[in-house]
């Protein structure tokens, strides 16, 4: 087994795979894994001024968007019309207005409910027009989708049994079914796990609110209520991708399970601030 | 009319009440007699009422061990057998198990709809107790973030 372990989009990434490679050739692997993340950050993230998403916030205009977009903003549109505008990427605005902005402020404005998508975007692939400059964030579901292209690339290098683990968020993929035993972190306590998830060939991604805390907000807020949830301590979800996962992490703060489910296929288990779980029948998991 | 038991809530629902009824007052009579004994005044012991037991002071009031009941609840086709188990460390209960003993075809769907769902409660477990290949949960946070927090807080000293 060997790995890669390395920092990334502000976490740190582990990947372990099998191979019977020379050094030279894994190390071009781990060059061209680098490079993948670094050309997705300079796209996506918000806390670097030399990204495509900080233009935007700069300049109106229609932007050519990369050929890798189209997966992410579809995926933005469908959960933005879904939830009625709880999830969407204008929320970049409202966490600028927090503080949690490029020069991490953390000092809070007053806040303002974010722009309506068509009031300021059309998105028609590859183009996203805007009607005026906005922050958009790809917090909620970026690093999923990132997870599953690092996933793709790998498999294209002949690698089909794998597991990349960014920050908790994880994706498994393994010929031989192999089960990934995965301890579901207690957000009060690191020492402690409140379940073990048992996956394989899928992804797990899990978020609370416990680590990213400044004043009264957590790196989720509510667009409606523009304050971050605090009924629920944390959300894992099991699907096929991290990119639908990582996505539906975020929704289950906003939006009831019942009605994501008709629309993916996915497992997802609640913990509450009273210490009472909600989980879906088949969430793989022990709960202790 | 529909006799489907899946198709039909409201029956089902009073068929899961009467079964959490049973579980609660079992519970209840347990509690009750480790009282008897002697051992002093119960207070809520359900997990999740005490987040933060480093504060909160308590005294022990509850056995340390593993308690049992058993007992008979009427369902529509008869008397059914359920039993409970409760184990409590710390004036905390910290496992529940249920048994039941269906004596009817029916019983037995609406018995596992319930122990599928009564257990809805988490007390943790340390991670060394658990062999783990990998942990989720809330992601590591940003240094620049870290950073920008710990400058706030010397800023708010100041």
């Amino acid at each position: 087994m060997d790995k890669f372990i390395f920092e990334a989009i502000g976490t740190r990434w582990q990947i372990d795979f099998n191979d019977d490679w020379p050094a030279e050739k894994q190390s071009d692997l781990r060059q061209q894994i680098e490079d993948r993340i670094e050309i997705f950050d300079q796209t996506y993230s918000r806390f670097r001024p030399d990204s495509l998403v900080t233009a935007m916030a700069k300049n109106q205009g229609t932007y050519t968007l990369p050929a890798d977009a189209k997966p992410l903003l579809s995926l933005y549109q469908e959960l933005y019309n879904i939830t009625e505008g709880a999830f969407t990427p204008l929320i970049g605005q409202v966490l600028v207005d927090a503080g949690y902005d490029a020069k991490y402020r953390l000092k809070p404005k007053k806040l303002r409910p974010p722009a309506r998508w068509a009031e300021v975007m059309d998105y028609q692939p590859p183009q996203l027009t805007l009607k005026k400059p906005v922050w958009l964030d790809f917090g909620a579901a970026g690093k999923g989708y990132l997870i599953d292209l690092v996933g793709e690339l790998l498999k294209q290098k002949g690698l089909n049994s794998f597991c990349i683990d960014a920050g908790g968020d994880i994706l498994q993929q393994s010929e031989k079914n192999r089960l990934l035993r995965v301890g579901l972190e207690d957000p009060r306590n690191a020492q402690r796990v409140i379940g073990l998830a048992k996956i394989t060939n899928c992804s797990l991604c899990g978020s609370a609110g416990s680590r990213r805390q400044w004043d009264r907000f957590h790196h989720i807020i509510d667009p409606r209520r523009l304050e971050s949830p605090k009924h629920i301590l944390a959300v894992w979800v099991m699907a096929k991708t991290a990119l639908i996962a990582d996505a539906l992490t975020t929704c289950l703060y906003f939006f009831p399970a019942e009605s994501l489910e008709p629309h993916y296929s996915f497992e997802y288990l609640i913990l509450y601030p009273d210490n009472s779980i909600k989980k879906s029948e088949n969430f793989p998991a022990e709960i202790f | 009319m529909d006799q489907n038991p899946a198709t039909n809530p409201q029956r089902k629902n009073k068929i899961t009440a009467g079964i959490v009824a049973a579980v609660l007052m079992l519970a209840l009579f347990g509690l009750g007699k480790i009282m008897k004994n002697g051992i002093g005044k119960p207070v809520p012991a359900l997990p999740g009422l005490n987040n933060n037991p480093g504060v909160t002071q308590i005294t022990t009031i509850y056995k340390n061990g593993e308690y049992t009941q058993s007992s008979g609840y009427l369902s529509p086709g008869g008397t059914e057998q359920i039993k409970v188990k409760l184990k409590i460390e710390n004036n905390i209960i910290v496992d529940t198990a249920v048994e039941f003993k269906p004596t009817e075809s029916e019983s037995v769907t609406f018995q596992q709809i319930f122990a599928r769902n009564y257990k809805q409660y988490v007390v943790g477990k340390n991670i060394d107790a658990v062999r783990l290949d990998k942990i989720s949960g809330a992601s590591l946070t940003p240094k620049g973030f870290n950073s920008a927090l710990e400058k706030i807080k010397v800023q708010a000293k100041a």
